[in-house]
């Protein structure tokens, strides 16, 4: 199968907002439970080994109409929190068993606890990571929360979470990061190839089914990605930034690639991504977790790193990427992802990289303004020239 | 009694204390101590008192340029910095007053530029990013003391040992940025010195209770929470609030109401709109509305129940920041506002909204559907802004809050009539 039959298959299954696949999990799991996970990162190393599936929340992307929602939630809530209750409210998420919450901004807890008023009887959790990772005292707190969520996963499931099943565990996403950052490489090396969007749609593949058979797809990804020929013009190539929780829409990226803009570093769907390193399999499981958060998370806008910020995070990646610019995309209503772009494009500006700042929403269907800011942005390149620090080459937008 | 015939005593005291705050801030024989920015939500001042730190609270300087009609002017410069999408206007006012063209000088007072910036991440995590801007801004280290946001009705032990040990922690960062030592003993007292105050500032609490309530807690509360949020830890806060209390006393003693008399009720939940806050107060004050109680004023830490005392000074901070309202979940706060409706007797609720902000007002329309239709208490669902005045529509509001007062009055008219027949 060529690589853009596989890429349509997954098209064509990831925006059934009733998640079929956790019925299909269920039956040839029986008894087996699955859980909700909020972005941006769960640990679901310690919900795969609670023999359960995890399901990565990823918005409803315009399939729902967010009628019911908008009684319980103001529209100045992004619309990630918005469909993701929603959904609920729908009966969506009939087959889930619960909903883990992370501590990524105000709208994911309240949203925890709207839902828990909303239906006492689903179990709701929300873990709270430490912000200062600096602190002797931050390993000891989230060693205990994460302790807290395995015994809840354990009454939920019925299982009790083994060392060797959370190793297993381990091994499994250690893989699925690997996989991951073959794929991402091959992204950046060969955007003629891969497109973003691709990538985008071989990680979606990954929010419902099990990591094993992502892991597969990945795999087999690679191996078509191998010997496929070039299938996108490339004119630019940017690093898009600013889409780590809510996801922008595919036809987004799409629109984007079809003014010949390669995207070859971006980071939707980051919670996948979430570790630098692969964890290390030797010690006592739990605490590897909690070092990893303290010292291996990827630089992102929901965890304080005051030596390394998203902003500085960006510079590197532009500069070790060589790219000829940035995409500040931010999921409108986000704050987190707004205050990083102001000191992005400072940064931008500074470095004279050449960057388009637009806001979306996962429901956003029309996408013309973002097609008129991109060629506004070839255009200019082919007034002036690219690299230096001349600043008179920024495009400025916001659609 | 009118409200004219007793004296306000205490709302000119807490204006003396503001201008005080901002004159020292910038005043020559205090110019050698060095600057520490902090956030109000989980707070604790005090601490950063004990090593003669002026301390800035920059939402203290948005809520004075909301009050002194600047806001809109520095969201503008806020703006034009590059702070575009929407975010909290507190964030673009007080960076449009600090970077922008008025470069700290504000009509109120001169802010000084931060030596630290310490980020108290409890129960707004805008604290965050906007620590980092002005950290980066003024090229100031920044340090964080994170609060998990409370799961359980109370900080749990792991939770505690961790807000304890960040204060801890910060001992040598403080002593190196001031070049004062830690001093123990002065903590002591220095906290003392705020229990003292929270003990009077609760008292001052429960005299909503009373019919008529001598007091606007919403209203009048926000000028009298003023020194509990800028002089803790001190004995003007402890001063003032006893102050307060005797102005109580003497408003009760002579049936004292805010309001002339008053006719309703209420619990106020949600930040005031600052900039149009006298045309908001007037709107509730001409049907005798009273907010017996509010939440908003609640946001200084300074709550009930509190496990530690200053004999433990690092539990005790601890305790002070982890409890602190907005740090509470959502089944939690709407427990409590339903505690405050029975036990104030109240006609109502009224839920203001700030757009821009997302911790204060996630969860108040779900907060509504609960009072309205479950549990009966009639709810008034309001929506502006905390800075920006171009969110505040009058007439809208007007209407709106009209409304609400003539349906109180007919269910209270239906009632009557019940009860004589
Ligand atoms: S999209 Fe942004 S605002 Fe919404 S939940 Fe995620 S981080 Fe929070
Ligand atoms: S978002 Fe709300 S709580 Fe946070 S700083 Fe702004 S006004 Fe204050």
């Amino acid at each position: 199968m060529p690589i853009a039959r596989l890429i349509e298959s997954i098209r064509q299954k990831v925006d059934d907002p009733s998640y079929p696949e956790i019925a299909e999990w269920k039956a040839s799991h029986p008894g087996g439970k699955a859980i909700g996970c909020f972005p941006v990162y769960i640990p679901a190393e310690l919900i795969h080994a609670a023999g359960m599936l995890p399901v990565q929340i990823a918005g409803a992307m315009g399939n729902v109409k967010l009628d019911e929602a908008d009684g319980y939630l103001q529209s100045s809530v992004c619309s990630v929190g918005r469909s993701t209750l929603e959904l609920k409210i729908d009966g969506h998420f009939s087959g889930l068993d619960g909903m883990i919450f992370p501590s990524v901004c105000e709208i994911s807890r309240g949203l925890s606890g709207v839902l828990k008023r909303y239906d006492p009887d689903f179990p709701v959790i929300y873990i709270h990571y430490p912000q200062n990772l600096k602190s002797a005292y931050a390993k000891d707190y989230l060693v205990n929360e994460l302790n807290r969520l395995k015994s809840v996963l354990e009454n939920l499931s019925g299982n009790k979470i083994t060392d060797e099943a959370l190793l297993d565990a381990f091994k499994l996403y250690n893989e699925r990061s690997e996989l991951l950052s073959e794929l991402a490489q091959f992204q950046l090396d060969h955007p003629e190839r891969l497109s973003a969007s691709e990538s985008y749609l071989l990680r979606l593949a990954g929010v419902v089914v099990p990591a094993e058979r992502h892991n597969a797809i990945i795999e087999e990804a690679l191996k078509l990605l191998k010997d496929s020929g070039d299938r996108h013009p490339v004119r630019l190539r940017m690093v898009l930034t600013g889409a780590f929780c809510e996801r922008p829409p595919v036809e987004m990226l799409e629109t984007i690639e079809a003014e010949g803009v390669a995207i070859i570093h971006d980071d939707i769907l980051l919670g996948q991504r979430w570790w630098v390193e692969k964890l290390p399999l030797e010690g006592d499981l739990i605490s590897i977790l909690a070092e990893n958060y303290l010292h291996n998370t990827v630089i992102n806008p929901v965890v304080f790193q005051p030596e390394s910020t998203p902003c500085n995070h960006t510079l590197d990646i532009v500069e070790r990427t060589k790219a000829d610019g940035v995409i500040i995309a931010s999921a409108k209503s986000c704050h987190p992802a707004h205050h990083d772009s102001h000191c992005i494009v400072r940064i931008c500006e500074e470095h004279g990289f050449p960057f388009v700042r637009l806001e979306f929403e996962e429901d956003q269907r029309v996408f013309e303004s973002t097609r008129v800011l991109f060629e506004a942005l070839l255009e200019a390149r082919e007034r002036l020239p690219i690299a230096g620090t001349d600043k008179g080459n920024n495009v400025v937008g916001s659609t | 009694m009118k409200a004219a015939q007793i004296e306000d005593r205490a709302r000119m005291m807490s204006r003396l204390l503001v201008e005080r705050y901002y004159r020292e801030l910038d005043a020559p024989e205090f110019s050698d101590r060095k600057v520490v920015y902090l956030f109000t939500s989980g707070g604790i001042g005090e601490f950063f008192r004990t090593f003669n730190f002026r301390i800035v609270l920059p939402e203290i300087n948005a809520v004075h340029c909301a009050r002194a009609k600047i806001s809109r002017e520095m969201i503008r410069y806020g703006e034009a910095l590059g702070h575009i999408n929407e975010m909290c206007t507190y964030v673009k006012s007080d960076l449009g007053l600090m970077v922008g063209p008025p470069k700290g000088n504000a009509p109120f007072g001169k802010i000084p530029p931060p030596d630290l910036v310490v980020i108290n991440h409890c129960g707004c995590s805008t604290y965050i990013k906007w620590g980092e801007a002005l950290a980066r801004e003024f090229n100031c280290p920044v340090q964080i003391i994170d609060v998990p946001f409370l799961s359980e009705d109370r900080p749990t032990e792991s939770e505690h040992k961790y807000v304890k040990g960040q204060i801890e922690e910060l001992i040598p960062v403080c002593e190196e940025v001031s070049g004062t030592r830690f001093d123990p003993d002065r903590l002591q007292d220095v906290l003392k010195l705020t229990e003292e105050a929270i003990s009077l500032w609760l008292k001052l609490l429960q005299y909503g209770k009373k019919r008529p309530s001598p007091f606007d807690s919403y209203f009048e509360g926000v000028v009298y929470m003023a020194p509990m949020t800028i002089w803790r830890g001190t004995s003007e806060a402890v001063e003032y609030y006893e102050l307060l209390i005797e102005q109580m006393e003497q408003r009760l003693a002579a049936s004292y109401s805010p309001v002339g008399e008053e006719r309703f009720r209420l619990v106020f939940e949600g930040s005031p709109p600052w900039p149009t806050f006298t045309r908001f107060k007037t709107m509730f004050e001409r049907w005798g509305a009273v907010a017996v109680a509010s939440t908003y004023i609640r946001v200084v830490c300074a709550c009930e129940g509190l496990t530690w005392g200053p004999d433990n000074p690092m539990d005790y901070l601890a305790d002070l920041a982890a409890q602190s309202f907005y740090n509470w979940n959502h089944l939690k706060k709407i427990n409590f506002i339903e505690n405050l409706a029975k036990d104030y007797e109240v006609d109502g609720i009224v839920a203001h909204s700030v757009r821009s902000c997302r911790p204060i007002s996630i969860g108040q329309l779900d907060l509504r559907k609960y009072f309205a239709t479950e549990a009966g208490i009639p709810t008034l669902f309001l929506d502006s802004d905390i800075a920006d005045p171009r969110f505040f529509s009058s007439s809208q509001i007007r209407k709106r809050v009209n409304t609400f007062f003539e349906a109180l009055d007919k269910r209270r008219k239906r009632a009557a009539e019940v009860k004589k027949a």
